[in-house]
């Protein structure tokens, strides 16, 4: 970024800083502050505010491209080293990130939009979660728009502030499904076989009205049963057949199980007898299964964000450097009806010029713009946008 | 409560402040030696496994009880080697989980609530808020402590009484661990006769730990595995790679899961559960048995020391073993 675009963009910070309101999270004064600068390498962290309105005259006077704050909180929240800090406890974050979701993570561009759209049902995916499997009060927990690519959730609850990294990334695993035991979910019991005599097997699942992952599985069988039900025999055979170890035989037996009138009720009653001789089959379910699950909550190989009880968040209300829009404090509530594309962008309409320095096409403010090399005039928040991208410098 | 068998709940302390004995009674005077004995017998107790169970039959004896933790702990605390009082912690939080089974429902309600648990009693098992599980069972590996494969309802789930107990004793060792070393200043010296002896006894303890280990040839252990045993008896921890050459190789010379329990339970995060779960995964619980990593994969993850003269002939730790084994028998043999 040229050092006149840089400046540029800092002037219109400071117009922004200059009126926001900018609330301060509970417990300002024991969290550690972290900044970036358009004009200078690295991040300055380590600072603390006693004050609101300390850190308030901070970010006018300073201008940072990107505001952060700790998720924790410390004794000593501006002392150099952690060891020194004095750890006393955290929120529990969740970083939701369109990286996170392979089919992004691999091939990188994507329509930003639909991109945002995606990361929004997986929060409204893990906020059911918080709310239903673990109980949290609503107004312990906050949603944030990142400003960028995804949402935060911050969770403020006393019950789990001092759960350490270990403890942490359980909760993570309870919500990727990592490590899941689907023998605890469907298995055989023993009952008394037909008219007293013997004893048969009968093979159980969840029930519909199961809590917790119990309802989330059987929903999967659910829908998976449903969904082969559409198909025509030949083509849910094939599907079938993909399943290791389902012949033809096995799968044509598995079909006319399912095509049974009562095949629905009897699953949302937790009653898998009639898969018998097929549960093999179930492996089909697994992938179904894990589309309960919160997929952008960590890629495969990362640390999870939630379990780095050190981590250091975006300030919401503050504005993100590389995109200029605003990362927007939510409720659960207002997620649903949230655009980030128009409701995150803070900067009006007067014309900027701009000099395009990659070709790109941008939506904005329900706007398209098909941008090609050089010179352009383009809105306010499209040309703050661009130029935090990096795909623009101010014009001359 | 009775308190003199958990004198570690804050209903102990307490009790504790209502006793008269002045500090410098129960370092010296007379009538208080029953209470240094029982302070000096779990010390002991910890560095050969376990603390004895007392006699606790009328209220005197009670008191002796009572009063010899905060003595224990401050013996300990003298000495502050990091082995002792892992060794410490751990078997005190165990002599409270043996206690614990034996106590009524009412009284482990006490004392889960004394250690800021709320477990609610359902008749059979227990509802417990999900934090006081993950808390003690993200330190577990096998998967029933995986919260994932529990059903959790409104922040709630079930453990029954065996698991609550399980749970109960990590945030014992938790509470036990609080505080420890205590700062003791000039009380050590008038325990000095009582720490001379304890650390004799450490120092053996940390000898023994890694020679006890029945049929299995110490002196025929390849460097590398020799150097793992004595970092893991002067308490280090291992990293993963090395823990896995370990075991594998303990395995594959025949030395059965619980003599390899044994072998890391001086580890400093040692939790016997998830070390007998590692070991039999590695001893191919799970179908695939392992075979112990060979010279240049030791020596890949920094776990090589260097070998010996006899290193520059084989290329596997395990041939290393079985060359001494041979030549121990062929020299040992008459001819
Ligand atoms: S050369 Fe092989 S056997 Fe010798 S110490 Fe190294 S790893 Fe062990």
């Amino acid at each position: 970024m040229e050092s006149k675009t840089a400046s540029y963009l800092r002037s219109r910070f400071r117009e922004y800083y200059l009126t926001a309101s900018m609330d301060a999270p509970p417990g300002m004064e024991s969290r550690e502050w972290g900044f970036i600068f358009y004009d200078a390498p690295g991040m300055r962290r380590h600072r603390s505010f006693s004050s609101r309105k300390e850190l308030v005259d901070y970010i006018r006077s300073t201008v940072p491209a990107h505001v952060y704050h700790s998720a924790a909180y410390y004794l000593k929240p501006d002392a150099p080293t952690m060891k020194e800090k004095i750890w006393k406890g955290a929120d529990l974050i969740f970083d939701l990130d369109a990286d996170h979701l392979s089919e992004y993570r691999v091939s990188g561009r994507r329509d930003y939009g639909e991109m945002l759209e995606r990361v929004k049902r997986e929060t409204m995916k893990l906020l059911e979660f918080l709310l239903s499997d673990f109980g949290f009060d609503e107004k312990r927990i906050s949603v944030v728009f990142s400003g960028g690519r995804g949402y935060h959730i911050h969770v403020r609850d006393p019950s789990i502030m001092r759960l350490r990294s270990d403890a942490r990334r359980e909760i993570v695993d309870y919500l990727t499904g990592r490590g899941l035991d689907i023998g605890r979910f469907i298995y055989e019991i023993d009952v008394e076989g037909d008219a007293g005599v013997g004893r048969a097997r009968s093979l159980r699942g969840p029930a519909s009205d199961a809590p917790g992952w119990g309802n989330r599985i059987n929903r999967a069988m659910e829908s998976m049963v449903m969904h082969l039900r559409a198909l025509d025999d030949e083509e849910a055979i094939s599907l079938l057949k993909r399943v290791d170890g389902i012949g033809p035989q096995k799968a044509g037996r598995f079909l006319s199980r399912i095509r049974e009138e009562n095949a629905i009720n009897k699953i949302r009653a937790g009653n898998l007898d009639f898969f018998k001789y097929a549960s093999g089959t179930w492996k089909l379910i697994i992938p179904y299964l894990m589309e309960e699950s919160v997929r952008a909550l960590s890629g495969e190989t990362d640390e999870p964000v939630t379990a780095d009880v050190h981590r250091l968040i975006r300030f919401p209300e503050s504005l993100h450097g590389g995109t200029g829009l605003r990362v927007t404090q939510l409720t659960i509530d207002s997620l649903r009806a949230f655009d980030p594309l128009r409701d995150a962008v803070v900067f009006g309409d007067d014309p900027v010029s701009v000099e395009v320095i990659r070709p790109t096409t941008l939506e904005l403010m329900g706007e398209r713009f098909d941008l090609i090399d050089g010179r352009a005039e383009l809105p306010a928040y499209a040309a703050v946008f661009l130029m935090a991208r990096g795909f623009a410098e101010i014009g001359r | 409560m009775r308190t003199f068998w958990y004198p570690f709940t804050h209903a102990a302390a307490e009790d504790i402040k209502l006793i008269d004995a002045p500090l410098e009674d129960v370092l010296r005077s007379r009538a208080f030696q029953p209470v240094r004995r029982r302070a000096v017998e779990r010390v002991r107790g910890a560095l050969q496994g376990e603390i004895p169970d007392a006699d606790t039959s009328d209220t005197v004896k009670q008191s002796v009880e009572l009063l010899s933790y905060p003595l224990a702990r401050l013996i300990v605390s003298c000495i502050d080697d990091d082995y002792l009082l892992r060794r410490y912690v751990l078997a005190e939080a165990k002599l409270a989980h043996r206690r614990l089974k034996s106590s009524d429902t009412e009284e482990v309600l006490e004392i889960a609530s004394d250690l800021g648990m709320g477990p609610l009693y359902d008749g059979e098992n227990f509802r417990i808020h999900f934090v006081d599980f993950v808390m003690a069972a993200a330190r577990f590996r096998s998967q029933k402590w995986k919260l994932i494969n529990r059903t959790l309802d409104r922040g709630y789930l079930t453990v029954t009484r065996e698991e609550l107990l399980r749970l109960m004793e990590e945030r014992i060792k938790d509470r036990i661990q609080e505080g420890l070393p205590l700062d003791a200043g000039s009380i050590c010296e008038s325990l000095s006769d009582h720490l001379k002896s304890i650390r004799d006894e450490l120092e053996s303890s940390k000898q023994s730990s890694i020679v006890d280990l029945g049929e299995f040839r110490r002196d025929a252990l390849p460097p590398c595995m020799r150097s793992l045993l004595e970092q893991l008896a002067s308490g280090r921890n291992l990293a993963h790679t090395a823990r896995f050459a370990l075991t594998s190789f303990l395995l594959n010379i025949n030395l059965s899961v619980e003599e390899i329990v044994g072998v890391f339970n001086n580890s400093p995060d040692f939790d016997e559960e998830m070390t007998r779960y590692q070991i039999e995964h590695i001893a191919g619980s799970t179908g695939t048995r392992y075979t112990p990593p060979s010279c240049s994969t030791m020596l890949t993850y920094g776990n090589c020391p260097g070998g010996d003269e006899i290193c520059r002939r084989i290329r596997h730790p395990i041939s290393y073993y079985r060359r001494r084994v041979r030549e121990a028998s062929k020299s040992s043999t008459p001819s």
